[in-house]
C-alpha cells in the first residue's frame, strides 16, 4: 500500500504542476479543446487513483472538479474566469491534501462542503447558476476557511523535496553499458599492472578496480525493483475469486521488498498471477469441504520471496487439496504427452512435473477464472525465457508449493567458458546439469540409434552431440580427454561434447545482430576480460537444431508398431537443392505456384509473397533451397483453416502413386521420416512443422 | 533510405577489389582500421564475425563476399562502421577514400544490365575522375533476406 501511495504522490505531483500551468493558460484561451482535455485527464487520473486508495476527501473534491470540467468540455459552460478560479481553488485544496498525505501518510480530516457547494453551482442549469443568492456568502466563507483549515497544519515545515526521480530506462541501460566498457578497460589495465609489481600504476589501478566494481553494482541497483510491485494486483484477484466461489481465502505476502531486475519483475507478473489464480480457484477447497476435513475454514495462500545464493526465490504455497498425481499421470497419457510405460516408471515428483508440459491442463472444467488454455506450460516457458526455473511439490490434502528460481538480473549470468576445436564459447550455467569427463576411447563406446549418439548416464540414455560438429567448426578435435556437458533443454536432457571447460565466470549478456540471430543456436554474445567476443550457446535451441529433441520422441514412436498404409497415396516429389528430393502427400497440397525469386520478399526475417491480394508467408524447405534472381521458385501452397502458407522448393520433380510407408522415424525437424518412393529412399516433409514456422514468422 | 541517399550530398567512399562504392555519410559512425573478429559459426557467409567496438557488439560484413567480388590476398583492410536499424555493422573494405559531395543532379540511374545483386543494393552511380562510384543503400545492403545463407 505504501508503495502505491508513493507512486500516486509522485505521479500527482507531476500532474498538479502541469495543471496549474494549463489552467492559467486556459483562462487566456478558453476555447482550447486540447488544453481542456489535458486538464480533464489529469484530474480524472487523480480521482481514479484516489478511489482505489480509499482517499475519500480527495476523491470527492476531484470528482466535483471533474464534473465542472466535463461541462466546460462539452460546451455547456463557457470558460469564464470565475469558473477557472473555482477549479483552481479545487486544485489548491488537492495540493494541500496531497502535501498532508506526503508528510503523514493519511488523509487529513476536514470539511470541504463549502468548496463542493461552490463547484456544484456550476453544475446547475444555466438560469439558476447566478440566482444562487448564497454565492457571495459561500465565497467569502471559503476565503476565511482556506486561511484556517486549508493551510497545512505544519506551515513552518519546509516543503518536502522528492527523494526520488523518474529516470528514463534507456538512460539506465546506457549507464549499464558504459559500466561494462569500464570493466573491460579496467581488466586491461589490471593485466598491464600485474606484469610489473613495482609499477607506479599499481596503487591507482587497485583503486580503479575497487571503484569500478562498486560503480557497477550501484548501477545494477538502479535497475532493481521490489518484487512486490509484480503482485500488487493479487489481493484483489484472490478476493474476487473468493467472493465468486464462496470460499474463504487469506493471501499472505512475504518479502515484497526483495529486489530484482525490473525486466525480471515484469516477466514474473503474468506467471505469478496465473499460479495464484490456480491456487485460489483449484487448490483451495470450499468452506464445507475444508470443515469436513477438519482444516481451518479459511484457506491460505502464501507468497514468499527471498534471496538465495545469487538467485531470487519466489514461492507460492497453498494449503488446499494438493495435486492428484494419479490424475496427472492419467491426463498426461490421455493427451499423449507420455507413454503409459514411461508414466509408470516415473517417480511421483517427475510425474507432477508433467503439468508443465504443453497441452496439459488439470482443470476438468473450464471456469471463467482459470482454464483458458494457457496452462502451466506457459508459466514455465515464461520463466525459462528469462533464465529461471520452476518446480512444483504437492502433498495430497495438504496443499501444493510452486517454487520459482530467478537470476538476480538478466544482464549478467553465470557461465561456463568452454573450448571446442580451438574456439571459445560460453554456456549459461543455469541450463548445465553436470559435467562428465570422457576418456579418450569413450567416443567409440556411445550407443547409436538412428544416427543419434546416446550416452548411458546412470539409468538414462541421453542423446549427445559434438559441439564442433554441430557448429561445423573447421579442423578436428584431438583424440584426448574431452568433456560432456549435460544440459537441460525443455523437459529433456541432452549432452554436448566439448574439448574442455576453460573457466567459469559472470558474463554480461549482449544481444546479437539481425544477421546472426537467424542462426538460432546462440542466446547472445559477451565480451570477455581480454576484449574477445564470445558466442553464448543456447542449449535448448541447439537441441532442436540438431534434432536430438525429436530423437526422444522417436524412441517413443518406435515402440508403437507403424501401421502400414494399405492404400496408395499420390505423392508430390520436389527438389530442395543439393540434389535432395523430398515428398509430400498430394492430398495435403492446395496449389502449386511458380513465383519469380524477386517477388519473394523478406519482412522482419521471414519471407512473404504478395499473392491474390494478400500476403502469403513462405518458408524454404531446407537451407539448400536457392533463390536466384531472374529465376522462379516453385511454391507449394497449403491451406490451414482460412489461412494459407507456402513452402518454397527448388523445383517440382514428379507426382507418383505409392504406398506411403514410413520406414525411419525422423531425427530432424521438418521431416516426418523416410519412405521408399519409386525405389529410392525419400524423405517425407512434415507439413505441420513448416506451418508452425510460417506462423511464427508472421507473428514475430 | 533512398530519399536520404538522394538528398544527402556527401558520401564516404571505399574500395572493394577494383570497385569504388559510396555510402551516405549520415549512415557512417566512424572508420577504423580492421579489428580482429570473433567468428560466428553457421552464420551467413557475408558475416565475417563479431567485433568489440568499445564494448559495443558490431557485426562485421565481408564486403568481398557480400558484393561477390573476389578477394585479393594482401589487402590492408579497413572497417567502415555504419549504423542501421538500431545496430552497428562494420563493412570490411580494402581501402577508404575521401568523403565526396554527390549533388543529386550528378547521380545517374543504374544501368539496366547491372547484376541483380548489385541492382538490389545500389541506388545509383556517379561518374568520377577515376571511374564509376556505386552508391550503396545501407539498409538494403544489410537486409537479411538478400544475403546468402
Amino acid at each position: 500500500m505504501d508503495d502505491l501511495l508513493k507512486d500516486f504522490l509522485a505521479e500527482s505531483a507531476e500532474n498538479i504542476a502541469q495543471l496549474d500551468h494549463d489552467l492559467v493558460e486556459l483562462e487566456r484561451d478558453p476555447s482550447n479543446a486540447s488544453l481542456l482535455n489535458s486538464i480533464f485527464r489529469a484530474i480524472h487520473t487523480i480521482k481514479g487513483t484516489c478511489g482505489f486508495l480509499g482517499l475519500a476527501r480527495l476523491e470527492h473534491v476531484s470528482h466535483t472538479a471533474e464534473s465542472v470540467l466535463d461541462q466546460l468540455r462539452s460546451g455547456v459552460l463557457a470558460g469564464e474566469p470565475e469558473v477557472i478560479s473555482d477549479i483552481l481553488r479545487a486544485v489548491d485544496l488537492i495540493k494541500v491534501i496531497l502535501a498532508e498525505l506526503e508528510s503523514h501518510r493519511v488523509e487529513p480530516v476536514g470539511d470541504d462542503s463549502l468548496l463542493i457547494a461552490l463547484l456544484e453551482q456550476w453544475l446547475m442549469p444555466i438560469g439558476e447558476q447566478r440566482a444562487a443568492t448564497t454565492e457571495f456568502a459561500v465565497r467569502s466563507a471559503i476565503a476565511g476557511e482556506s486561511a484556517a483549515s486549508l493551510s497545512p497544519s505544519h506551515a513552518d515545515q519546509p516543503p518536502q523535496i522528492h527523494s526520488s526521480l523518474r529516470v528514463n530506462i534507456a538512460l539506465l541501460d546506457s549507464l549499464m553499458n558504459l559500466a561494462g566498457e569500464l570493466v573491460l578497460n579496467r581488466n586491461q589495465l589490471l593485466e598491464m599492472a600485474s606484469k610489473d609489481e613495482d609499477s607506479a600504476l599499481a596503487t591507482p589501478v587497485q583503486q580503479l578496480n575497487r571503484i569500478t566494481a562498486e560503480l557497477q553494482s550501484a548501477i545494477m541497483k538502479t535497475r532493481m525493483q521490489p518484487v512486490g510491485s509484480a503482485w500488487g494486483k493479487l489481493p484483489r484477484i484472490v478476493r474476487d475469486i473468493a467472493r465468486d466461489t464462496g470460499k474463504k481465502i487469506e493471501l499472505d505476502m512475504k518479502g515484497a521488498s526483495t529486489e530484482m531486475d525490473r525486466q525480471l519483475v515484469q516477466a514474473l507478473q503474468d506467471p505469478l498471477t496465473h499460479m495464484v489464480r490456480n491456487s485460489a480457484d483449484h487448490g483451495i477447497e470450499s468452506v464445507a469441504v475444508r470443515r469436513s476435513q477438519g482444516k481451518p475454514v479459511t484457506g491460505k495462500i502464501v507468497l514468499n520471496a527471498y534471496h538465495e545464493g545469487g538467485h531470487v526465490i519466489v514461492e507460492i504455497r497453498d494449503d488446499g487439496k494438493g495435486i492428484d498425481v494419479a490424475e496427472v499421470r492419467r491426463t498426461a497419457i490421455e493427451r499423449g504427452i507420455v507413454s503409459r510405460e514411461h508414466a509408470d516408471t516415473m517417480s511421483d515428483c517427475q510425474a507432477l512435473r508433467l503439468i508443465f508440459e504443453p497441452g496439459f491442463s488439470t482443470a476438468t472444467e473450464v471456469t471463467h477464472i482459470s482454464g483458458r488454455g494457457v496452462g502451466m506450460d506457459v508459466v514455465r516457458s515464461n520463466i525459462e525465457r528469462v533464465g529461471g526455473a520452476v518446480d512444483i511439490a504437492s502433498a495430497p490434502g495438504a496443499g501444493c508449493t510452486v517454487r520459482i528460481r530467478l537470476p538476480l538480473t538478466l544482464a549478467i549470468i553465470s557461465s561456463l567458458i568452454v573450448r571446442a576445436n580451438g574456439e571459445i564459447f560460453a554456456f549459461p550455467q543455469a541450463s548445465v546439469l553436470e559435467l562428465i569427463r570422457l576418456a579418450p576411447d569413450a567416443m567409440s563406446t556411445f550407443d547409436t540409434l538412428q544416427n543419434v549418439r546416446l550416452f548411458r548416464l546412470r539409468d538414462d540414455l541421453v542423446p549427445v552431440v559434438d559441439l564442433a560438429d554441430e557448429l561445423r567448426l573447421a579442423g578436428c578435435a584431438a583424440d584426448e580427454i574431452r568433456t560432456l556437458v549435460v544440459c537441460q533443454a525443455g523437459s529433456a536432457r541432452f549432452g554436448i561434447i566439448v574439448d574442455e571447460v576453460v573457466d567459469s565466470q559472470e558474463i554480461v549478456v549482449k544481444p546479437i545482430g539481425r544477421l546472426t540471430r537467424s542462426v538460432r543456436c546462440y542466446a547472445g554474445c559477451t565480451i570477455l576480460g581480454d576484449g574477445r567476443v564470445v558466442m553464448i550457446i543456447d542449449p535448448a535451441a541447439l537441441a532442436i537444431r540438431s534434432g536430438t529433441e525429436t530423437a526422444g520422441l522417436a524412441q517413443v514412436a518406435t515402440e508403437k508398431p507403424v501401421t502400414p498404409a494399405a492404400k496408395q497415396d499420390s505423392l508430390l516429389l520436389f527438389g530442395i537443392g543439393d540434389d535432395a528430393v523430398q515428398a509430400v502427400p498430394l492430398s495435403l497440397v492446395a496449389r502449386l505456384e511458380e513465383i519469380p525469386a524477386e517477388r519473394i520478399e523478406s519482412t522482419g526475417g521471414s519471407m512473404v509473397v504478395q499473392y491474390r491480394g494478400s500476403l502469403l508467408p513462405v518458408v524454404a524447405a531446407g537451407p539448400a533451397v536457392t533463390f536466384t534472381s531472374g529465376r522462379t521458385n516453385s511454391v507449394i501452397v497449403f491451406n490451414e483453416g482460412s489461412s494459407s502458407f507456402g513452402i518454397a522448393v527448388n523445383d517440382i520433380r514428379d507426382i507418383v502413386d505409392e504406398v506411403l510407408n514410413l520406414q525411419l522415424i525422423a531425427v530432424r525437424p521438418g521431416v516426418l521420416g523416410t519412405a521408399i518412393i519409386g525405389g529410392a529412399a525419400t524423405e517425407v516433409l512434415d507439413v505441420s512443422y513448416y506451418m508452425n514456422r510460417a506462423r511464427d514468422g508472421m507473428l514475430s | 533510405m533512398i530519399a536520404l541517399a538522394e538528398s544527402t550530398d556527401e558520401v564516404v567512399t571505399f574500395r572493394v577489389g577494383g570497385q569504388w562504392f559510396g555510402v551516405p555519410v549520415i549512415a557512417v559512425q566512424e572508420v577504423i582500421s580492421h579489428q580482429a573478429t570473433a567468428p560466428v559459426p553457421l552464420a551467413r557467409s557475408c558475416v565475417a564475425g563479431l567485433l568489440n567496438l568499445r564494448g559495443q557488439i558490431v557485426t562485421a560484413i565481408d564486403m568481398h563476399d557480400r558484393m561477390e567480388i573476389p578477394a585479393a590476398a594482401s589487402e590492408s583492410l579497413m572497417d567502415v562502421v555504419v549504423f542501421d536499424g538500431g545496430e552497428l555493422f562494420a563493412l570490411v573494405v580494402d581501402e577508404v577514400g575521401d568523403v565526396v559531395a554527390v549533388p543529386p543532379h550528378t547521380l545517374e540511374r543504374l544501368p539496366a544490365s547491372l547484376d541483380c545483386l548489385w541492382a538490389r543494393i545500389c541506388t545509383g552511380v556517379v561518374r568520377m575522375d577515376n571511374g564509376l562510384l556505386a552508391l550503396i543503400d545501407a539498409a538494403r545492403l544489410l537486409d537479411e533476406s538478400s544475403t546468402r545463407p
